[in-house]
């Protein structure tokens, strides 16, 4: 019921469904339509279109409207035919060549790799004439014969990275059996592909028909689409102004392709839950952004004013950072650490100005060394990149070229911003692979030769490449081991110290970010909810939030005692927030404050930032007022 | 706050282990390469027991889960189920039968699922491959398990695609899959570490929860050694392949005796001091599981290695005086006088000054 509800939704199945129908319709309601029989011949030859004949006749006088209707019938059943046998021969192919693997394998993609090879069209030409018999069966033959492989070969690998996903596995190892493994666990997930692969069948069978008709090499006695166009053409309909007689076919053949495309787009929606999300709007509104200020006095190499950023989606505006105001100095390393969805990468991305549509910059400034950023234009804004900050990716290392040698790819990114010194670069390269731990024969390595770790290293060599003064790294090394994460992260340390670099690094690990930071930051629901010196957070940390942050990591020495995670999860940032976003979850909430008013942000010592009521000697001081008038 | 509630000592008693894996081997061949990704692999888990298996991608961790869950055949050893030996090739019904004592939970909650399946079939169907329930019993059994994994109320739940869930309540649906057919032992391959940290900790109590409630015993793989720490009795520690060392967890965490435990300790991250005071020397990366030393596969990049260790795979020795506390290290060989004793009591000691 679901799916036929979602199916009507999509407007382009509905147009694709509506035109098969008309075409299903012709084809089965042909004799109650048809105002004359197909074949039946008439003196009136070459007729324009009238009330009689509404599309005209045909040479012989036969009626080009009854033609169509009943040439439907059989264009429709050879796709239908030859489209269901491709598709069931592809299925069992495709599906017992991944399943069984092995020889089983080898010997089914040999014979699909040899129907592959076939010339498909001239060799059902050829068969046709061959075969000589009468009527549309060795049509449907012949073209089911070389129509199969294609889609074979596209389920065979579908299958196959189906078989090795875990949820196979899960079933297996829950005692499932082989013919259930295939039926109820992988070929659900095949649905599209499989409906993709009849339609193209379908189709090409009905386009194959059309042309066997046309040469004149199937049966042209019979009335299709494909020999209306035959005879069409033989007796030089155009020149006879009978349009409608070489016109018509060929549109009903469009009209079909059409339907199936359309529908095609529609059946992999319908068949995977998972795309079966919401939409999100993909434009992005210019927004009017106010004048910034005056560029920051103090020493502050990136200052963040007031920066807001968000998504804009049909539903209305996700708020992901909001009125975030942060400092990083010269040669700082500021850890920003969070939840997932808590906006932290969304910060990162807003200030490198990454933020892609429906995400961008609502509002506020952000101030790198004496450029505000967020005005800059387009073309500014790539000069400064890489040259006054650069990024780093969890993915980044997956984003390296495949087919450039690592070395070539960091002499690549000084290049495009202007270095073509030859020796120079040569001599740069070798000591950046030597500022983050690579031997300097692995700059003619490419990067599958290296492993995780390395191709990291080499992302960090070229984000360091230009040297920039900051250098903004989101969730590095989350995908490394603990050995090698922490040896990267020993090379980022050095190489910060000498060059006095400034480094925003944002991760969920905040055990991690305490150990290396100077500074860090808590972010929740989008705000920067406390901020310290990482010593200070580690031996006091203040917020509720960040308390239960610190207790989710267990410790590696003293007892074992239990610890529990944090209740609930962060709220939805597409809805306004009342009070405390924190509130709901807070083991210390105080009822009728903090799920009403939000906090202020309070510096309560030196550097120690927190946005809290519990630390607001002002509300708190009120609140025992009001519990001592309460007790009186 | 409260202790972590310490299951009777089961272990103890003079009975059978639930598990008991002996020389377990694997090689996977493709074309003319072959990698041994498990050599000689030992290990007994008793009922009740929670033991940690530590170890960085490619130490052949998650290989020995998914040989003990049946997912590959191990070119050689035995796997033992209270005591019986699982034949090499067994038929479908010993293996159907085994399925039924050894579950699994998978690491990524967002692939582990059918996305075409909703998760009440998710759940039903151990059910009845099992011949648990049949019918109507089925559902309420669906239910029942949705609650006990903290996912109430079931009805709500059985009815939703995985896509619905977030990754937590997914991983619930995963352990939920588990417990449907009561096994005696789950195989749990990092099923915390592609969730967010706030929810480790609720997943990782409510193993332990069940393990109190059902007597189930735990093969928990994870690469984390705090978490192993926290979730485990023993853990043990691969490398490369092979076992290098295994033991109680809090001693074995508290004071490693394999070098490559030291390695992976040291690497740990440790909020209280800072990243200069805690230099870690990693000396590269697994080696290449192709073209192993024919010795420790450790020496490499072992501080302490020696000749003796270039000459042969060392054996698992144990500590002097703690019999339960296993190290692949010839540091550790009586016949030797267990010269690394005091070099690496040396070593550790002027790291930690």
């Amino acid at each position: 019921m679901e799916t036929l509800k979602r199916a009507f939704n999509d407007r382009r199945a509905v147009v694709g469904a509506l035109i098969l129908i008309v075409l299903g319709l012709m084809a089965l309601l042909a004799p109650l339509l048809a105002q004359h029989p197909p074949s039946q011949l008439s003196n009136d030859t070459w007729l324009h279109p009238n009330s009689q004949h509404w599309l005209g006749t045909t040479a012989l006088g036969q009626d080009v409207f009854s033609q169509l209707l009943y040439g439907s019938r059989l264009s429709l059943l050879v796709g239908l035919v030859t489209g269901l046998i491709a598709t069931v021969i592809s299925v069992i192919v495709g599906l017992a060549s991944a399943f069984f693997g092995g020889v089983v394998d080898d010997i089914l993609s040999g014979i699909t790799n040899i129907f592959l090879v076939l010339p498909g069209l001239p060799l059902v030409i050829v068969a046709a004439a061959y075969l000589q018999v009468s009527g549309v069966v060795p049509v449907i033959a012949v073209i089911s014969f070389t129509g199969w492989a294609w889609g074979a070969r596209v389920l065979r690998s579908q299958a196959l990275s189906l078989r090795d996903r875990d949820f196979v596995q899960a079933a297996v190892a829950g005692g499932e059996g082989p013919l259930r493994v295939i039926f109820a666990e992988i070929l659900p997930n095949m649905v599209g592909l499989i409906a993709a692969n009849f339609f193209g069948a379908a189709l090409y069978a009905v386009l194959a028909e059309a042309g066997l008709e046309f040469l004149g090499v199937g049966d042209v006695s019979q009335v299709t689409w494909g020999t209306m166009l035959y005879w069409a053409q033989s007796s030089q309909a155009l020149l006879q102004g009978a349009w409608p007689w070489i016109a018509t076919p060929g549109l009903c053949i469009a009209a079909l392709g059409t339907a199936f495309a359309l529908l095609n787009f529609a059946v992999d929606e319908v068949a995977n839950p998972r795309l079966r999300s919401e939409r999100v709007a993909a434009e992005s509104k210019p927004l009017a952004l106010k004048p910034a200020g005056a560029p920051p006095a103090g020493d502050a190499l990136l200052q963040l004013r007031h920066l807001e950023a968000g998504y804009l989606t049909e539903k209305g505006t996700v708020r992901a950072v909001k009125d975030v105001n942060l400092e990083v100095h010269r040669g700082e390393f500021l850890g920003i650490a969070g939840e997932s969805g808590c906006g932290k990468s969304t910060l990162a991305f807003a200030v490198a100005q990454l933020l892609r549509p429906p995400g961008q910059v609502l509002s506020g400034e952000v101030w790198l060394n004496g450029q505000e950023l967020v005005r800059l234009p387009p073309e500014a804004l790539r000069q400064t990149r890489w040259k006054d900050f650069s990024m780093v990716f969890q993915s980044s290392m997956n984003a390296l070229n495949p087919v450039m040698r690592v070395g070539d790819q960091i002499a690549d990114a000084m290049r495009a911003h202007g270095v073509s010194d030859k020796s120079l670069i040569e001599a740069r390269v070798k000591e950046l692979f030597g500022m983050v731990g690579i031997r300097p024969e692995y700059m003619v390595a490419y990067p599958h030769q290296l492993s995780g770790g390395m191709k990291q290293r080499v992302v960090i060599a070229i984000a360091l490449a230009l040297e920039p003064r900051l250098v903004i790294m989101d969730e590095p090394t989350t995908a490394l081991d603990v050995v090698v994460q922490r040896s990267i992260l020993q090379e980022i340390d050095a190489v910060r110290r000498r060059l006095n670099l400034s480094i925003v690094f944002i991760t969920h690990d905040l055990s991690l970010l305490v150990e290396m930071s100077d500074r860090v930051a808590i972010m929740y629901a989008g705000e920067i909810v406390e901020l310290a010196p990482s010593h200070d957070l580690y031996a006091n940390p203040l917020h509720p939030y960040t308390r239960r942050l610190m207790n989710a990591f267990p410790p590696l020495e003293g007892e074992r005692t239990r610890r529990d995670g944090i209740a609930g999860r962060p709220p939805d940032l597409g809805r306004v927030i009342q009070g405390c976003p924190f509130a709901p979850r807070c083991d210390r909430a105080m009822t009728g404050l903090c799920e009403v008013v939000a906090p202020l942000r309070l510096e309560v010592s030196a550097g120690h930032v927190v946005a809290c009521h519990l630390y607001d000697p002002n509300v708190m001081k009120g609140r025992a007022e009001d519990h001592a008038i309460a007790a009186d | 706050m409260p202790s972590l509630p310490i299951k009777p000592n089961l272990s103890a008693m003079p009975s059978e282990p639930v598990l008991r894996l002996e020389g377990l081997e694997k090689v996977f061949r493709s074309g003319r390469r072959s990698v041994k990704a498990v050599t000689d692999f030992n290990l007994e888990i008793a009922r009740g027991e929670v033991v940690g298996l530590v170890g960085e991608s490619g130490s052949g961790k998650s290989t020995v889960a998914r040989l003990t869950a049946q997912l590959h055949r191990a070119s050689a050893g035995t796997i033992r189920l209270n005591g019986t030996a699982l034949p090499t090739r067994p038929n479908a019904r010993a293996l159907l039968a085994y399925r039924r004592k050894v579950q699994m939970i998978f690491q990524d909650p967002f692939s582990s699922l059918n996305p075409t399946h909703t998760v009440g079939y998710a759940l039903s169907r151990p059910l009845e491959i099992h011949g648990l329930t049949r019918g109507r019993e089925t559902a309420p059994a669906v239910r029942s398990l949705l609650e006990r994994v903290g996912l109430s109320p079931g009805a709500l739940y059985e009815q939703k695609f995985p896509h619905e869930l977030s990754g937590g309540q997914r991983q619930r649906v995963g352990i939920a899959r588990a417990l449907a057919v009561q096994p005696l032992l789950i195989l749990a391959d990092e099923p915390t570490s592609m969730l967010d940290v706030s929810i480790r900790l609720d997943i990782m109590n409510l193993m332990l929860d069940l393990r109190d409630q059902e007597g189930l015993s735990y093969l928990f793989i994870t690469h984390d050694l705090a978490g192993a720490r926290y979730m485990s009795d023993r853990v043990a520690v691969m490398y490369a392949g092979h076992l290098v060392e295994i033991g109680p967890s809090a001693g074995l965490i508290g004071s490693p005796a394999h070098p490559y435990t030291q390695l992976l300790k040291s690497a740990a991250p440790k909020p209280e001091s800072g990243l200069a005071a805690t230099r870690v020397d990693a000396r590269g990366e697994i080696p290449d599981l192709t073209q192993l030393p024919p010795g420790c596969p450790f020496e490499p990049r072992c501080p302490h290695a020696r000749a003796e260790c270039r000459a042969a795979l060392p054996r698992m020795v144990e500590l002097p005086g703690q019999s339960a506390h296993q190290v692949r290290c010839v540091l550790y060989y009586p016949e030797l006088g267990a010269p690394g004793i005091a070099e690496i009591a040396a070593t550790t000691q002027r790291a930690s000054a």
